[in-house]
């Protein structure tokens, strides 16, 4: 039987304990009326009974001790009242006058006695057919009944009296004529009492039964989810909390198990939301290892040193190429004090730039790979954490350094290359146009001298723009068939005149034959032209300056021409034979710095060859002269 | 009316100085490095000293202090220059009681500079003259 959840809660947790009680006092009510009616009608039926019951047993018993009296005398009707007396379950048989007086009795003792008044008073009204009540209820317990003998069957007369013979007491008694049997039995009420009793204890139990039955009901009910858990708990074997639907108690009519299923549903949200909250914990915790490892592996191939201070200057990361510029190897610096490896200037230095981590400090550090600048800068990690916690950034600065010096070098040269023909050139215009001047040779000089400067800043501003084109990647090349012979000795013809101011002897060795290869003639004259100027510029008033050119053939026409260009000048160290091929990058030398240059021949002469296919080489030694050499294929593509 | 030095590499821009110095009524001698300066110096008789930066050997800015410290120039000197960091030159010259005039130059300008050189000079000798 299931009840309405809305009939049978008490708002919403259970029912309304006046209904429990109405319902229970009802029951009680209806059994108990019940009763009642069932008792009261038992009585009445069995108040009729009785009567009739006595009556006829009375009647009967007249009868018989009638005619006991009439066949064997008084002593036979005594014995016939003792007998009915001990075995009919009467309380005392007699036989009395009608003034009441008792003749023979089943209880010898009361011979002679008087019945109740009222009994008396009722003897002359009862008939000798049927008996009748004479004294009901004259005690709650007991009532008289009484039948009329009219004859007394015994001989003799009617007023004598038995014989009292010794020993037989009914013998003796007298009895009169009419005589009345009187029978005391045991009242209605009395009987009634008892019947009443056990009905009683049959409601109480039907009751009691009923009460049972309901709390029975009741705590099955209460105790039925309470068993149904501890079984399922049971059944679980540990594995609670993968089964918590299983712990659902599907009572609705029970309080305990809403509550129970409630607490397990309460218990199952908490579990969900404790597993996502796992789940996104190990989600988060796994990304954060996987960035981490990432930030670290990115920080590790960044080509610039990371420092990262914490806790008041320790260094609790410092990545592979902050080790390299500190010399040191890659895991000695991790939780140094940053005092231990950056000196107090640099460290004075990057902090002084504050929060904005403006400033920056460069420094020299003296490595297996030479001299290098590393710049440091410095970010603090927290704008409100300790001043001296931050990143530390290093940036290999020497080749930027170097590029600030080429390019202050080159500033330098072309300024003073610009001034000087530029000084030449005003001076000489304004002292033709001041007159100071008046004979044909010096005007002429001085045309001369105007016109030489300007060529010579042609040149130099030419210069700028190759370099910048080939650097660019914007030049253009004119290829067409190049008379290596032709171009040579136009190049060296040219440059006759600066070997003679110097007295260097100029020398020029072709073969026999040169086979014409294919380029652009006008950059390759250019070049050889640069090699071969250097070579005069730097070499000493005396010296020898020699071109050379040889030619390696191959089968089907390839092959190589070699144009050397070889002198007895200064020199150059090897540590510079790389870089001398740099734009803007002039030895740091005395005797270069001296010499008029802007440090961009040899890179025109490097871009030059290298558009042609073919490749510069300089052999060199300081104070042991130089051979530059450009390699040409004969079918330059 | 002066003896003027003129120590210059570039020999067009000494012969132009030295044509505008002689048709000025000047005394004019010139030297091509630093070391032929410092020994006409050496060997007296110039007043004021016209020289460039850049030569072989010794610089004019070496020069300049050598002949200062030794009393040579009574006159002080001009300094040609082409470089570009004129600035750091001209304090250093300042110094040693010269003048920087920078490349490229008019040479009527860089009379009128070795005009007021030697006047101030001239004026500088009266008043030591006065004052002994």
């Amino acid at each position: 039987m299931r009840w309405p959840k809305t009939y049978w809660r008490d708002g919403q947790d259970g029912l309304p304990s006046w209904v429990g009680l109405s319902l229970t006092g009802l029951y009680l009510g209806l059994v108990v009326t019940l009763g009642m009616v069932s008792l009261r009608f038992q009585r009445s039926e069995q108040r009729f009974a009785e009567e009739e019951y006595a009556r006829r047993w009375v009647g009967m018993l007249g009868r018989c001790v009638s005619l006991a009296l009439s066949e064997n005398g008084t002593a036979s009707a005594a014995a016939e009242l003792r007998r009915a007396a001990r075995e009919s379950g009467v309380l005392a048989c007699a036989i009395v006058d009608r003034a009441g007086q008792i003749a023979i009795a089943s209880d010898p003792e009361q011979s002679g006695r008087m019945i109740p008044d009222e009994a008396a008073s009722g003897l002359l009204a009862v008939s000798d057919v049927e008996a009748a009540m004479v004294a009901a209820h004259s005690k709650p317990q007991e009532n008289l009944y009484a039948i009329r003998i009219r004859e007394v069957p015994h001989a003799g007369t009617p007023t004598s009296r038995p014989s009292a013979a010794p020993g037989d007491a009914a013998r003796e008694a007298v009895v009169p004529v009419p005589a009345w049997l009187v029978v005391r039995t045991v009242g209605i009420p009395n009987r009634w009492a008892a019947a009443a009793w056990w009905s009683c204890v049959g409601y109480v139990t039907l009751a009691g039964m009923g009460v049972f039955w309901v709390v029975y009901r009741i705590a099955a009910r209460a105790l039925r989810p309470m068993a149904t858990i501890r079984q399922r708990l049971l059944s679980c074997q540990g594995q609670v909390a993968e089964q918590l639907a299983l712990l659902r108690v599907n009572d609705t009519m029970d309080n305990a198990a809403a509550a129970w299923n409630r607490f397990v549903e309460f218990i199952r949200e908490m579990r969900d939301e404790l597993q996502a909250l796992q789940l996104r914990a190990a989600v988060e915790t796994t990304l954060d290892t996987y960035r981490s490892e990432r930030l670290t592996a990115v920080l590790s191939q960044m080509p610039h040193g990371v420092l990262v201070l914490e806790d008041g200057g320790r260094i609790s990361f410092a990545n592979r190429s902050a080790c390299r510029m500190l010399g040191v190897s890659d895991e000695s610096l991790a939780g140094k004090e940053v005092r231990e490896v950056l000196p107090e200037p640099i460290r004075a230095g990057i902090l002084a730039g504050g929060r904005s981590g403006s400033r920056w400090v460069d420094h020299a550090i003296d490595g297996a790979d030479g001299a290098t600048t590393v710049r440091f800068t410095m970010v603090p990690l927290d704008r409100d954490g300790d001043a001296a916690d931050g990143i530390v950034f290093m940036q290999d600065v020497s080749q930027f350094k170097e590029m600030e010096r080429a390019r202050d070098a080159f500033l330098y040269h072309v300024t003073h290359e610009l001034r000087t023909p530029l000084t030449n050139i005003r001076a000489y215009a304004e002292t033709l146009a001041g007159g100071l001047i008046d004979d044909e040779q010096s005007l002429r000089d001085c045309y001369n001298v105007i016109s030489g400067e300007t060529e010579r800043l042609q040149r130099l501003i030419e210069n700028i723009l190759n370099v910048s084109q080939l650097e660019v990647g914007t030049a253009r090349l004119n290829f067409g068939e190049v008379y290596v012979d032709r171009m040579v000795r136009d190049v060296v013809r040219d440059q006759q005149a600066s070997a003679d101011a110097k007295n260097i002897d100029l020398r020029l060795r072709l073969p026999p034959k040169l086979p014409a290869i294919r380029g652009d003639k006008e950059r390759l004259a250019a070049a050889l032209a640069n090699l071969l100027g250097n070579a005069i510029k730097y070499t000493p008033a005396g010296g020898q300056v020699e071109v050379t050119c040889t030619v390696d053939e191959e089968a089907g026409g390839a092959g190589t021409v070699k144009i050397a260009v070889s002198d007895t000048g200064i020199g150059i160290d090897p540590k510079h034979h790389e870089r001398i091929f740099e734009k803007f990058y002039r030895v740091d030398d005395q005797r270069v710095e001296s010499q008029p240059g802007t440090g961009l021949g040899l890179a025109i002469v490097r871009e030059t060859v290298r558009l042609h296919g073919g490749t510069v080489t300089v052999e060199s030694a300081p104070g042991r002269g130089s051979t530059f050499q450009m390699t040409l294929p004969v079918n330059a593509s | 009316m002066a003896a003027i030095l003129i120590a210059e590499d570039d020999a067009h821009i000494a012969r132009v100085l030295t044509l505008w110095l002689t048709r000025n009524g000047h005394e004019v001698c010139e030297a091509r490095t630093g070391c032929e300066a410092l020994e006409r110096l050496r060997a007296g008789g110039v007043e004021l000293m016209i020289t460039d930066v850049n030569m072989p050997g010794l610089s004019g800015v070496d020069v300049l202090a050598t002949a200062g410290a030794e009393g040579l120039l009574p006159c002080g000197a001009i300094v040609l220059t082409s470089r570009c960091d004129q600035r750091e030159i001209a304090e250093a010259v300042r110094e040693l009681g010269g003048v920087v005039h920078p490349k490229p130059f008019s040479p009527s300008g860089l009379l009128t500079v070795i005009e007021q050189k030697l006047s101030c000079a001239a004026a500088g000798a009266r008043r030591e003259r006065d004052e002994a």
